[in-house]
């Protein structure tokens, strides 16, 4: 054996430090090559599409049968959007996972040795969910309208172009807010730092307002359970459809689903750096 | 060069590191020595900038390790060999580090070929041995061509041909005049490797010194005399100020070497009939020093009888029963 490690490059260039696209290309080599990552990504999208096209072909199968008042309520832009329930998860899964099995295994350890100024690893994190999230969620809204589409014609049923203001609407803005869970379980997996705790945390964060909110009296629908993120990005998606009291005006929607992002972020950065690693 | 200066850990009832003062040189091999639980790797996860002390400082290099601009040019580390991501082949995750750091990708084939895992770059590391894994941890610490290299027990696990290998590569390392601090378990390993050791127990500060220093002052250490006249020599010792232990006749005399035993003989016309310096192990003088700080005291019945992994534990018990 010769020389342990030959000196490549000047000390000038060895002393140059990493940046944050050095720290981002690294968190993006790492987690693009994660099975757990891959998956839910590829299930989100999949499973979206197919629950999607499945419910369409049950309507169209038995819509013959529906009472008048049923028909009636038949609306080609909201029913292909069912199939949101995988993807709302599935992405959601995601985002925690790009975090947690990293304190599990400790390979967290050589993250923050590697890049000591933890907030950048919070923030490459942060920036590769929004993007897959954002452009599977974009995958998922317009594969599941498409598929709805598609079957509902070949069923004779009513169907409605992409390209109405009420559909584009919710069809983009489920793309464009499918981040919004994958960003709250990341967060909550930095909090955590365990991969049960975070999914958990984030499906409860995700249904309960669906499942509990309507059992609460009206003040509280009205002025708490929509406050939560899944109500506020609702009334921004779907608000001009359906009428909820949980929704709000849609731009105030938006902020408050802004105001939990901004929030969750912030409390991750700031938990990350304070703690032991 | 490491330095750390009053370093304390707490968690919660425990103090894991206690005031610890020590600095660690470039161009030897330092050894980090302790029972289980001593706050080792509590100690080494400070210097890395990974848990905050609860008083004192690490630096490395003269700087606090969250303050280097480019950490993996100046420090490499092996912390936790299994700290690897299993789907990941071994070339895919010193890739990533090594982005991660703004180390040329050069390194990578450059790291793999000098721990001897070229062949197996392209597997998963779910499926590699525990030795494989030290291999792949040490080649993530060389990376970045650091001057300061610390490693966490990097022969757990290890065969002897791979502990060869990690002895000699540390000390070459070492020999580059890089600053090398490595912790172990292993006695005798230290005493091949290590030229200077830190001793702790229980988060204090025990021993710091070179190893030959250290195993001076073991009462193992001591030249055993053998001679007709032995109550009258021994007189003569103990007036020179050596201490004296009889064994089966012979004498054995600490705090006095040989040469100068065997003027006193000389001088006083008394024959000697041997006259042997008798230096103690390491592992003797390790058990000495610790032995009021040994923090568990379960045997380890899993250790294989010869010369391998004899922990302070162990020690502390085997006396015990004597
Ligand atoms: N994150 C932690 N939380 C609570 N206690 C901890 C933590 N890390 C270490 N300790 C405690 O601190 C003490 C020192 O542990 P440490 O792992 O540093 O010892 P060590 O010398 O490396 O031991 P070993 O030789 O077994 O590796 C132990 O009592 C351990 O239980
Ligand atoms: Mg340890």
């Amino acid at each position: 054996m010769s020389s342990v490690a030959t000196r490549n490059g000047t000390q000038a260039q060895a002393a140059a430090g990493p940046g944050f696209t050095d720290t981002l290309a690294a968190e993006w080599a790492k987690l693009r090559t994660w099975r757990a990552i891959r998956w839910s990504f590829a299930l989100a999208i999949v499973l979206s599409i197919a629950m999607s096209a499945l419910l369409g072909l049950v309507i169209g199968a038995t819509y013959d049968d529906w009472p008048a008042s049923e028909q009636a309520q038949f609306d080609p832009i909201l029913y292909p959007m069912n199939g949101i329930v995988a993807s709302l998860i599935g992405f959601a899964v995601l985002g925690v996972m790009a975090v947690t099995p990293e304190y599990g295994n400790g390979l967290v350890r050589l993250t923050f040795t590697a890049t000591p100024r933890r907030s950048r690893v919070v923030l490459a994190k942060v920036l590769i969910v929004t993007a897959l999230t954002l452009v599977g969620g974009m995958a998922s809204a317009f594969g599941m309208y498409f598929a709805g589409q598609a079957v509902f014609s070949t069923a004779d049923l009513p169907t409605e172009s992409v390209f109405t203001g009420d559909a584009m609407r919710a069809v983009l803005s489920i793309g464009l807010l499918m981040p919004v869970f994958p960003l709250l379980g990341l967060a909550i997996g930095f909090l955590t730092r365990s991969t049960a705790a975070g999914i958990t945390g984030v499906l409860v964060l995700l249904w309960a307002p669906e499942i509990f909110g309507p059992l609460l009296p009206g003040w509280w629908q009205e002025n708490v359970v929509s406050l939560l993120p899944g109500p506020a990005g609702d009334s921004v998606i779907i608000g001009h459809l359906v009428d909820s009291r949980t929704f709000s005006d849609p731009a105030v929607g938006a902020l408050i689903v802004a105001a939990w992002l901004v929030g969750a972020i912030a409390l991750s950065v700031a938990m990350v750096r304070r703690r032991d690693a | 060069m490491i330095e750390v200066r009053g370093l304390t850990k707490r968690f919660g009832e425990t103090l894991a590191v206690d005031q610890l003062s020590f600095q660690v040189q470039p161009g030897i091999v330092t050894g980090f020595l302790g029972p289980n639980g001593s706050g080792k790797s509590t100690t080494m996860r400070m210097i890395m900038g990974l848990d905050n002390p609860t008083a004192g400082a690490a630096t490395v290099n003269g700087k606090d390790y969250r303050e280097l601009s480019a950490p993996m040019h100046e420090v490499g580390a092996l912390l936790d060999a299994k700290a690897v991501h299993g789907g990941m082949t071994a070339e895919q995750h010193l890739r990533w580090v090594a982005r991660a750091g703004k180390v040329s990708p050069g390194r990578v084939p450059a790291v793999l070929e000098l721990v001897g895992l070229e062949k197996v770059a392209d597997r998963r590391t779910g499926g590699f041995s525990l030795g494989m894994m030290q291999r792949l941890g040490i080649a993530t610490a060389l990376l970045g061509d650091p001057k300061v290299l610390m490693f966490d027990e990097p022969v757990n696990g290890l065969d002897p041909e791979g502990i060869r290998w990690v002895r000699n590569l540390l000390k070459q390392l070492a020999s580059e005049g890089r600053t090398v601090f490595v912790s172990s378990h292993l006695m005798s390993e230290m005493e091949a490797t290590a030229e200077h050791v830190i001793v702790i127990g229980r988060g204090r500060l025990i021993a710091d010194g070179s190893i030959e220093a250290l195993t001076q002052g073991s009462t193992d250490s001591y030249v055993r005399v053998v001679t007709p006249k032995a109550n009258e020599f021994a007189g003569v010792l103990e007036e020179e100020g050596g201490r004296i232990r009889r064994e089966d006749g012979a004498l054995l005399v600490r705090d006095l070497g040989a040469p100068a035993i065997g003027e006193l003989a000389a001088a006083r016309g008394i024959a000697l009939h041997e006259l042997s310096p008798h230096r103690a192990r390491l592992e003797a003088a390790f058990f000495e020093l610790t032995r009021d700080s040994v923090e568990y005291q379960s045997r380890e019945d899993g250790a294989s009888p010869d010369d391998v992994a004899v922990t302070a534990a162990a020690l502390a018990q085997e006396e015990e029963t004597r």
